[in-house]
């Protein structure tokens, strides 16, 4: 596909001729707009795949394709969106949604507060050394998390201790408060992750914003804490709502952290556990993996397609102008 | 919210007010259990939430005094009533005449006094403490009794309810919302100036309901699946409601310390003493907090046969306690907003709002705010705090040198005398007399270092050397010993202390600029260090240990050196890292007789047009797909011939961020301007939306195989087999299709033909690309079959599905397909916005020198987006590097399909591996170090 020919597809060509030859090249310049299309169908396929078979009952998706949905057998059903929805059933993902909305929303909210003030430090107040550290912080951007995954878990799981070198004793830091296996572990883990790409994005955008409001500011006699309180942040809102949209779909759809961090505690699982559990047992749950799929994704896809503008905004923010 | 408080109708901000008291009231009994349910738990609190709301709107609108308070009263009186009748049996009180009336005259005469000593209307305070103390008595100090008359009950509910909406009906009506003049408010003015005009300008704010029509949606969603769900959603509605509780706890507590942090300095620049009495009793507080808190010192506080006399009385002592911390915590958060945001009659709100806060979290986490947190935890820092704030109240007064240093000394040597006679038995040191005076000189000598090399003498600094060097030599060298002298351990706490506070007092009482200064530099700190604790604690010190831990043995009890490395490298973990085995094969392979002649095609194509046109070697279409696609074959045909965890990881990066970049250009190019572009690219983009489990179960179901015999289930396989059926079958359709197949590469051949005659290149070369394919394609249709087969060693052609992801080593491939599906999206994203961001003027020129759309793209779109594919590249590069979900769900390794992140949680997690754990993770870091530097090179240069 890397032909890409570009241009109007509408466009006529200059000597096309008529008849059969004028057929053919018509047919061929249009081959872009096809191909466009044809990688539209491909991309959008398996997930209507999924889509229609969510509908369908167990027998009649192990033993057709969804594409023989209108010959089946007793038709199409919500018994497996229902299963997967009763909170008595076994299969049940109503605890993971609860637990999945109480690990995405502080996950959120926390490092928007934290972020929005290092970025205002990091682009308006001067101070020694600002340059360098704010290079550092973001740099950490690319650090893949997993480094950082295990002590973590000890942390959450003992409290931080230290011994003091050439003494031989150990001051405890931060005493045990039980975390592992809680949702404050993993959101609190998604918070300090997600802080360097929140203070690049926050960063990018304030440190932009027009230098003599922040002067004559000054010259009124309002101190930092004003001045971040009742412009900066206001003026704000929208690249604050660009890193909500992506920090609620990271978290929400997170698998790696939640499932180190709330490890065999089955009660403060999220969804991706839940449906990734459901994959797990091959077969026996096989017909409801679809339901569920489409259930951990709901929320995503609506926020996704709601606020795409915010989000698509976001993501220019944070990659081109870096 | 404030500001839009202010902006609104008074109605309306009076019924928010309303509603938010009775949001908070409701709360509170509901979460305590003490009313009745309504069928569904928390169904209180909206009935509350409306109540509260009505009878803020209702009262905002009379302006008559007593008409405002008989309705105020009256309304109160019959909430107070319903409360009271839904009281659950388990709370009612016994009616307790003593207990009633001390309550309500203490109360009276406590709210009283305070109220005529603020300045405040003493009637109008007095109500508030009656009904208080009402409260207290009736319900707080009274004995519960299930049996007990429900009457009273009623009465005792309604009484303070009429008291309370009494006192908020004593108020006249523009009271809540007055505003005086502020400075903070001129910025005011000037902010929404700016958020005006940039909302003119480009409709950058968004508008409120943007995200609430989203936050609405999810909400019924939400409902929606309770609903379907049973009655018993209770369990999830009490969890969700925890969730939120505990956000807010942990916003506002860590904003309330920011805004206090923010305050204290400001005060530094203000009133420099109440500046420095607090900071120090902060400070004191915390030191007393650490030591405590290591149980060093003492046991404070009642004994234990108290603290069980306190347990009996149960629920009273948390709540109570909290909701007074709690409180007070609120006052200072009210007192900032009175500070910055002009609204000092939100105080008092403010501050009830987070005494009610405390009072839920008493009530709900009784167990664990028992009486002990504040009896053991709490005593020793307040005391300290009160002792070091005094201290620092004193010293910010105090201007002459001489008196400032004796204030110091007898400061230190008090607190040192307190710490010292209060240690713990086990935390006495023995007495050491060699490393106390060797530290002492050593910490003396260090501290003076700068400073003599400055040339400015012996320094004051070497008093603090000094007395930190006395810490180790006493307390950290020698073995603690409970049967030391306690004279001893109180000298060796006494003398440092002393030092310190000399130290303290040497230093001259700062001048205004000093003060300024102290302002100015605490506020980047202020300001970073939420941020900065938070990512050092997480990220960069579990990183640093990760290192550590990857030199030990799996329980982290030994160094084992670079072994660790050594099994990843050595190939001596369960699944190899590098395994060249049937690497010779590469040689053999046909995606290498695919590949060679490809790019030796690209080559000679674009050195022979390179020559017609003057460049050395010319990159455009006709040249640069060979090229490619040469790469990408003979790539393929190594990574499929040497095996292994860190190959694999390199033949994902290789695939997902080549193809996911190329298609991600193609798709940007081909939609930009047509159209329906919006939905093509909408649709391209939505698998960002969706987890990476999702993805996966979704290109599961696309990847499945039954056996041959049967229907097939998934699309590829259906696919491939019915198109085999198709080709080896002799129906109409097999010919009809052969036919078409022919005549279609007849029309791209006389394309092509016709073209080149007319010395056209626009269109040659992915017509030739399609005609190829479309070649091998018919070939198939018509010979051997195109699908549903499979050929034995033996040669034989056997009926047989794929097993997509069994199959190695294409079955990583596969698996791949998946990231290049969700990231291309990304790419897509990315790279149109850059491409219309290619000035036209350029294009533009272009097309009038007669160029054509094919040389546009490759001579001038192409390096004017270079640095945005740079980003592409790079930001994917991360992404795949750490691909692990899409492993970990379809294979979890198996069938070579291993990955270096799924291998460290399975070695970290699973096998409890320690050490092989964290030397993988070093290894994947090390991975993106490059991209790494890459990315703060790029940053280097933006910045400067």
């Amino acid at each position: 596909m890397t032909t890409a020919l570009k241009g109007p597809p509408n466009q006529t060509p200059d000597n096309s001729g008529g008849g059969i030859g004028g057929a053919i090249y018509r047919v061929l310049t249009a081959i872009p707009t096809g191909a466009l299309w044809g990688i539209v169908v491909i991309w959008s396929i398996p997930t209507l795949g999924l889509a229609v078979n969510s509908f369908r009952s167990r027998d009649n998706q192990r033993n057709s394709g969804w594409w023989n949905t209108l010959s089946d057998e007793g038709g199409t059903n919500l018994d497996n969106y229902r299963e997967v929805l009763t909170s008595d059933s076994t299969n049940s993902l109503i605890d993971s949604l609860a637990n999945s909305f109480a690990i995405s929303i502080p996950a959120t909210i926390i490092p928007i507060a934290v972020a929005c003030f290092a970025a205002y430090a990091f682009a308006w107040i001067d101070f020694r050394g600002r340059q360098w550290l704010f290079i550092a912080t973001v740099s950490l951007l690319a650090v893949p998390l997993q480094v950082a995954l295990i002590p973590l878990l000890q942390l959450y799981s003992g409290g931080a201790h230290l011994t003091i070198p050439l003494l031989d004793k150990t001051v405890t830091l931060i005493p045990d408060f039980g975390l592992v296996g809680t949702s404050a572990a993993v959101w609190l883990t998604h918070t300090g992750f997600g802080l360097p790409f929140a203070i690049f994005l926050l960063h990018n955008y304030i440190s932009g914003l027009p230098k003599d409001v922040f002067e004559s500011a000054r010259i009124d006699g309002a101190d930092h804490f004003t001045i971040f309180w009742r412009l900066v942040f206001p003026l704000s809102i929208p690249v604050i709502a660009a890193f909500a949209i992506f920090q609620f779909l990271w978290t929400w759809n997170d698998f790696l952290i939640a499932n180190t961090m709330t490890g065999a505690n089955a009660e403060a699982q999220p969804t991706t556990i839940a449906i990734a559990n459901l994959a797990g047992d091959y077969g026996r749950n096989e017909h409801l993996l679809s339901a569920g799929a489409f259930v951990q994704a709901f929320f995503p896809l609506v926020v996704f397609f709601s606020l795409q503008r915010f989000f698509v905004r976001g993501l220019l923010a944070g990659s081109v102008k870096g | 919210m404030i500001e839009r408080l202010r902006g609104m109708e008074a109605r309306q901000s009076s019924a928010i007010l309303g509603g938010l008291g009775g949001l908070a009231l409701f709360l509170v009994l509901e979460v305590a259990e003490v009313l009745r349910t309504l069928g569904v738990r928390y169904l209180w609190v909206p009935v509350g939430i409306a109540i509260g709301a009505a009878l803020g709107w209702a009262l905002a609108g009379i302006a008559n005094p007593m008409l405002r308070r008989q309705v105020g009263a009256g309304a109160g009186g019959v909430v107070g009533l319903i409360v009271g009748a839904m009281v659950f049996r388990a709370y009612r009180p016994e009616f307790d005449a003593t207990g009633l009336l001390a309550g309500v005259v203490v109360g009276t005469l406590l709210f009283g006094t305070v109220g005529a000593m603020r300045g405040r209307s003493a009637v109008h305070s007095a109500i508030l403490g009656a009904a208080f103390g009402w409260v207290m008595g009736a319900f707080g100090l009274a004995d519960i009794n299930p049996l007990a008359n429900q009457l009273w009950a009623i009465v005792a509910a309604a009484v303070p309810g009429a008291l309370l909406g009494l006192w908020v009906a004593w108020r006249p009506m523009t009271d809540l919302l007055e505003v005086d003049g502020d400075p903070s408010l001129i910025v005011a003015d000037d902010a929404d100036e700016l958020l005006a005009a940039s909302a003119v300008s480009g409709g950058q704010t968004p508008r409120l309901w943007v995200f609430a029509a989203p936050a609405v949606a999810m909400l019924a969603a939400a409902l929606l699946i309770m609903a379907l769900g049973s009655a018993e959603a209770d369990n999830v509605i009490d969890k969700i409601v925890t969730t939120l509780i505990n956000v807010f706890i942990a916003v506002s507590a860590s904003a309330g310390l920011w805004v206090g942090a923010n305050l204290l300095f400001k005060q530094a620049s203000v009133n420099w003493q109440r500046f420095l009495a607090v900071a120090f009793g902060v400070s004191g507080f915390l030191l007393f907090f650490v030591l405590d808190g290591n149980r060093i010192l003492r046991v404070l506080g009642p004994r234990q046969a108290v603290a069980d006399g306190i347990d009996s009385l149960v629920n009273i002592w948390p709540p109570l306690t909290m909701a007074i911390v709690l409180g007070l915590f609120g006052l200072l958060v009210g007192k900032a907003f009175a500070v910055y945001q002009g609204t000092p009659a939100l105080m008092v709100p403010v501050a009830a709002g987070f005494a009610v806060l405390g009072l839920t979290i008493g009530l709900t986490r009784t167990d664990e705010v028992a009486g002990e947190f504040f009896t053991r935890i709490l005593w020793w820092p307040i005391i300290g705090g009160l002792l070091s704030a005094a201290f620092g109240w004193i010293l910010g007064a105090e201007s002459d040198a001489n008196r400032r240093r004796l204030i110091g000394l007898a400061g230190g040597i008090g607190l040192g005398a307190l710490i010292g006679s209060s240690t713990f038995r086990a935390f006495r040191p023995q007495f050491e007399i060699v490393p106390l005076i060797v530290y002492t000189a050593i910490g003396a000598i260090i501290f003076s270092i700068p400073s003599i090399m400055r040339g400015r003498g012996l320094p004051k600094t070497a008093i603090l050397g000094a007395a930190l060097g006395w810490l180790v030599g006493a307390f950290g060298v020698p073995a603690f010993d409970p049967r030391a002298s306690q004279l001893w351990a109180i000298v060796a706490t006494i003398v440092p202390a002393a030092l310190i506070g000399l130290w303290i007092g040497w230093r001259p009482l700062a001048d205004l600029p000093g003060r300024t200064k102290v302002d100015e530099r605490a506020r980047s700190w202020i300001f970073l260090a939420p941020a900065l604790s938070f990512i050092l604690i997480t990220l960069v010190i579990p990183a640093i240990r990760t290192m550590l831990l990857s030199v030990k043995d799996a329980r982290s009890e030994a160094y084992v050196g670079l072994g660790n490395y050594g099994q990843i490298f050595g190939n001596e973990l369960n699944e190899e890292s590098f395994d060249f085995e049937g690497f010779s094969n590469v040689l053999t392979s046909r995606l290498t007789f695919i590949g060679v002649p490809l790019l030796l095609l690209g080559a000679i194509v674009g050195v022979l047009l390179g020559r017609r046109n003057g460049y050395g070697y010319q990159v455009s279409g006709v040249s640069a797909t060979p090229v490619g696609l040469g790469i990408v074959a003979l790539a393929f045909a190594i990574f499929t011939t040497a095996r292994g965890t860190i190959i694999n990881n390199l033949w994902w990066v290789f695939t997902v961020t080549l193809t996911s970049a190329c298609l991600g250009l193609a798709i940007a190019v081909l939609a930009d301007r047509g159209r329906f572009e919006r939905v093509a690219k909408a649709i391209i983009f939505m698998p960002m939306a969706i987890s990476f489990v999702g993805a996966s179960i979704i290109w599961r179901a696309v990847y499945t195989a039954r056996d041959i015999s049967k229907p097939q289930t998934g699309v590829l396989n259906a696919l491939w087999v019915g198109l085999g059926r198709l080709s080896t079958g002799s129906g109409l359709p097999t010919l009809i299709i052969s036919v078409l197949l022919v005549a279609l590469l007849l029309a791209i051949a006389a394309f092509v033909v016709n073209n080149i005659r007319q010395g056209k290149s626009e269109g040659v070369a992915p017509a030739l690309t399609v005609g190829a394919l479309l070649g091998w394609f018919t070939y198939r249709f018509i010979g051997s079959g195109v699908g549903g087969f499979e050929f034995r060693s033996t040669g034989e052609q056997v009926p047989n599905t794929i097993f997509f992801v069994q199959e190695s080593p294409f079955n990583s491939f596969w698996l791949m397909v998946i990231l290049i599906w969700i990231q291309t999206g990304f790419a897509m994203v990315i790279l149109s916005a850059a491409i219309k961001a290619v000035p036209t003027e350029f294009l533009e020129a272009a097309r009038v020198d007669g160029a054509t759309e094919s040389q546009i793209f490759w001579r001038i779109t192409l390096p004017q987006i270079f640095p945005t594919l740079g980003v592409v590249v790079t930001t994917t590069i991360v992404v795949v590097m750490k691909v692990f979900d899409i492993v970990k769900v379809i294979t979890n390794g198996q069938f070579e399909t291993q990955v270096l992140a799924n291998q460290m949680f399975s070695e970290a997690f699973s096998f409890r591996d320690r050490g092989v754990g964290s030397a993988l993770a070093i290894v994947l870091f090390l991975s993106v170090l490059p991209v790494m530097f890459y990315n703060i090179r790029q940053m280097q240069k933006a910045q400067a």
